[in-house]
């Protein structure tokens, strides 16, 4: 049965028509103002039906009857004068019969309009879902995308609900989570203004819903809210928001509860609506399940960063206050020992150098402590100057044949005479050479023998020797080598490398009664490095151990290409993309333009003229620093230059966005040349290395 | 007669020693413990050399030592510095205040007779 409008002037023919139609619901009309008035407001009709005879302006009225219905797809059927010429009203028609009426004609003609409507109908609705799915898709395309590009809780949720609005067009939304039972936020997004009772009734609803959830000194007045309304108007929401369709839906995380989420609807939500909040929802828990674990992960190592500063600082301030009594002690020894007390009998003698042995000891250990954890921050003091090793070799001997002596050790030094003065830090490399030999003196038995030798070597002799190294970092053509020979009980193979990791005393036979920081050698190869020299140990097991230090002989120019080289290779590794170069002059105060550079660093231009090199670093992106210090330069104006750089890189907005700067202090040797050739160099040097 | 040297160290013990080893060597030693007593001492008893530590109560070294330079009564006086290694950096700040040497702890003190005899002979 369809649902039939008839219009006709002609009541008789209403009559007539209306029993043809006898199986249809038919509403009649007779005046075309009640007709067309009806038209505006139907919306459920199947099939107007007009008869056009006897109409004045048959036309103008099917056109108006065509426009004014609301239903689509309407079938409009006219009932026309076979005999009439003029039939343009025709094409408002979606069909027509003749006078007089054949009822089957007539009611064949209703049904297949009918079905015509119906399928049209169907194809529309079809299209319309499809279109809404498609819409739908691309919103949870695009909320994925932009849920995968943050880690950050509340722009996560803020980024599902935009998803859900997008998609579902609701009135009102609130999500409430919990980050900790202290920090509790509920943000609601509403079309309307929210009445301030609609308010504190949904933070109820929330919390009453999960009340096992929240502590039970938790109030409402402690849960944060954030408020976002669409239209700022005098409409408010109010509780009746409650009688509105809701979906609602938990945030869980880890299989932990995290928070919920619920969306009001005026109209009904339709299932597939209700499957696709669910969909959105669950699609944003898996970036919060990351940024979770991110914020747990981030936590965890602000505790560790934490934990090893306070450790460092720890260790420093023990060490110090560790060595003041310590050399009260052993300046005490000192007096003992010394000429004041001429009557001191021997026993009483052999009692206060072993205290003095053991102060010093106890000395070296607080060192080796300060300077490892130094050593691995990279932060290691360095004072380059030129200088021989082999009287750092008698100064070793000297200082240690004391102990030697003890233990009846012969304790001998062969220094080769073609040694040439090279770029060092002398107490540094004194301090490996001591290390080298405490070592031994630890690991030889009563009897044995120590020798110190230096010598020359070539790239070509050592880069055959047993050792594993990186041949890459073979840059000289000569080294000079000192070796330390002992004849204690040899190290085994598989232990070679582990002898200069931290903490690592080789076990075995008599090694483990032996005392020390188990410091010494990891410091000595921290130290050969900065030489860019070796470090390595050669040995047979009941014979004895060769340690080997090699340190490259550079010339001056070749030296400060290495430690560029690696300063800016260690802040591109570190992805610390500014390089802040602090090229130390050394005793090149005489010369006129770092005079100059001192005195005028109070003049803004020329100091950022000497930082801002533009034209290098639009080239590559990446930013130099220079500054020039010499060393007998007040430190107060070296940090003021510090400062003004760091200052102005700030400016820049990576550095702003967390980048980190490296700091790197080169010292440029004393035969340098001018700062124009100094700046050109590293400029050169920043480019090589940067290019690979 | 005896030159005459002024220890100034909040640490009894480094005053101790320091003083034996100068009074071996035939000076005549001064003492006091913070620096407030040492710059009073020091304009009392017109020392030849002062040897001075730099972190004290009070006062600290520095201070004294740049009170003592500024004034011209007083400038001519040697001062040994005494400081901590992880003072290193103070050195510069301190040569400023006027300090004629710097020995950091911890010294032998050998090396610090031998100082004072550099100046005092």
């Amino acid at each position: 049965m369809s649902k039939v409008i008839l219009f006709s002037k002609n009541n008789k023919k209403l009559d007539k028509i209306t029993e043809m139609l006898k199986h249809h619901s038919v509403s009649v009309f007779t005046d075309e103002e009640t007709f067309f008035d009806y038209l505006k407001k139907d919306i459920t009709s199947d099939i107007i039906l007009v008869d056009t005879i006897n109409l004045n302006d048959t036309v103008n009225i099917c056109r108006t009857i065509k426009f004014s219905t609301q239903v689509k797809n309407l079938s409009i059927i006219f009932i026309v004068d076979k005999n009439k010429n003029n039939k343009d009203f025709l094409k408002y028609a979606s069909a027509y019969v003749c006078e007089p009426i054949n009822e089957d004609i007539l009611n064949a003609t209703i049904n297949s309009s009918v079905l015509t409507k119906n399928s049209l109908d169907e194809l529309a609705e079809n299209n319309a879902e499809l279109s809404t799915s498609l819409y739908r898709l691309d919103v949870l395309n695009k909320t994925v995308t932009s849920l995968a590009g943050s880690l950050d809780k509340s722009e996560l949720i803020e980024i599902m609900t935009d998803g859900i609005e997008k998609s579902l067009s609701y009135q009102l939304c609130y999500s409430l989570v919990f980050n900790d039972p202290t920090d509790i936020t509920l943000s609601i997004q509403s079309v309307h203004p929210i009445s301030a009772r609609l308010e504190e009734a949904i933070k109820f609803r929330a919390m009453l819903s999960y009340k096992d959830l929240f502590n039970i000194h938790t109030t409402k007045e402690e849960i944060k809210v954030i408020k976002k309304i669409k239209r700022k108007n005098d409409f408010e929401y109010d509780l009746n928001v409650f009688n509105f369709d809701t979906a609602l839906a938990p945030i869980n995380v880890k299989n932990k509860f995290f928070g919920i989420i619920e969306v009001f609807k005026e109209k009904e939500f339709k299932s597939e609506d209700i499957r696709w909040f669910q969909t959105l929802v669950k699609q944003a828990t898996f970036p919060l399940q990351s940024a979770v674990l991110y914020e747990e992960i981030k936590e965890q190592n602000n505790k560790l960063e934490e934990m090893e500063k306070k450790k460092e600082e720890f260790f420093s301030i023990v060490s110090h206050e560790l060595r003041t009594p310590l050399t009260a002690i052993q300046n005490a020894v000192k007096i003992l020992l010394g000429n004041a007390f001429p009557n001191m009998p021997d026993r009483a003698n052999l009692f206060i150098k072993m205290i003095e042995r053991n102060s010093i000891r106890i000395l070296s250990i607080i060192q080796d402590w300060l300077d490892s954890t130094q050593a691995e921050k990279g932060k290691l003091s360095y004072n380059f100057t030129i200088a021989n090793i082999n009287p750092l070799a008698d100064s070793v001997k000297q200082n240690l044949s004391n102990l030697a002596d003890e233990k009846n050790i012969e304790f001998t030094t062969e220094k080769a005479d073609n040694i040439p003065s090279i770029y060092i830090d002398t107490q540094r490399i004194e301090q490996v050479i001591t290390n080298l030999v405490s070592n031994a003196l630890k690991y030889t038995p009563n009897g044995g023998k120590i020798t110190i030798l230096t010598q020359m070597m070539g790239a070509e002799i050592l880069k055959e020797r047993p050792f594993s190294m990186n041949l890459d970092r073979v840059i000289a053509d000569e080294y000079i080598v000192v070796k330390v020979s002992d004849t204690g009980p040899g190290i085994a193979k598989e232990d070679i490398v582990r002898v200069f990791e931290k903490f690592e005393q080789v076990k075995g036979t008599l090694s483990r009664s032996v005392g020390g920081s188990g410091l010494g050698l990891y410091i000595a190869k921290q130290i050969a490095e900065v030489h860019n020299g070796f470090l390595w140990l050669e040995s047979i097991i009941n014979k004895g151990s060769d340690f080997y230090l090699a340190i490259p002989v550079l010339t001056a120019d070749e030296r400060f290409e290495m430690q560029l080289k690696h300063d800016i290779s260690n802040a591109n590794n570190d992805k610390k993309s500014f390089g802040i170069i602090t090229l130390c002059e050394k005793n090149h105060s005489e010369k006129t333009y770092l005079k100059e550079f001192i005195n005028k660093l109070n003049n803004e231009n020329i100091f950022k003229r000497t930082v801002d090199s533009k034209s290098f670093y639009t080239e590559t992106k990446e930013r130099l620093y220079y500054s020039f210090y010499d060393t007998n330069m007040n430190i107060q104006i070296f940090n003021f230059v510090v400062q003004r750089i760091i200052d102005y890189a700030k400016k820049d907005e990576e550095i702003k966005n967390g980048k980190k700067l490296y700091l790197s202090q080169v010292y440029y040797p004393d035969d340098a040349g001018d700062a124009e050739e100094i700046i050109k160099k590293s400029k050169k040097l920043l480019k090589e290395v940067i290019n690979g | 007669m005896a030159k005459k040297v002024l220890i100034v160290d909040d640490e009894e013990d480094i005053v101790e020693t320091l003083k034996f080893i100068l009074e071996t060597a035939n000076y005549e030693c001064h003492c006091a413990y913070d620096g407030e007593q040492g710059l009073n001492k020091a304009k009392e008893i017109m020392p030849d050399l002062i040897i001075l530590d730099v972190m004290m109560p009070i006062m600290n070294g520095y201070k004294v030592s740049r009170l003592l330079k500024f004034d011209t009564r007083y400038k001519d006086i040697p001062i040994l510095m005494l400081t901590a290694r992880s003072q290193e950096k103070d050195k510069e700040l301190g040569e400023e205040t006027g300090a004629n040497e710097y020995i950091t702890k911890p010294f032998d003190i050998n090396f610090v007779l031998e100082r004072v005899k550099s100046y005092l002979g």
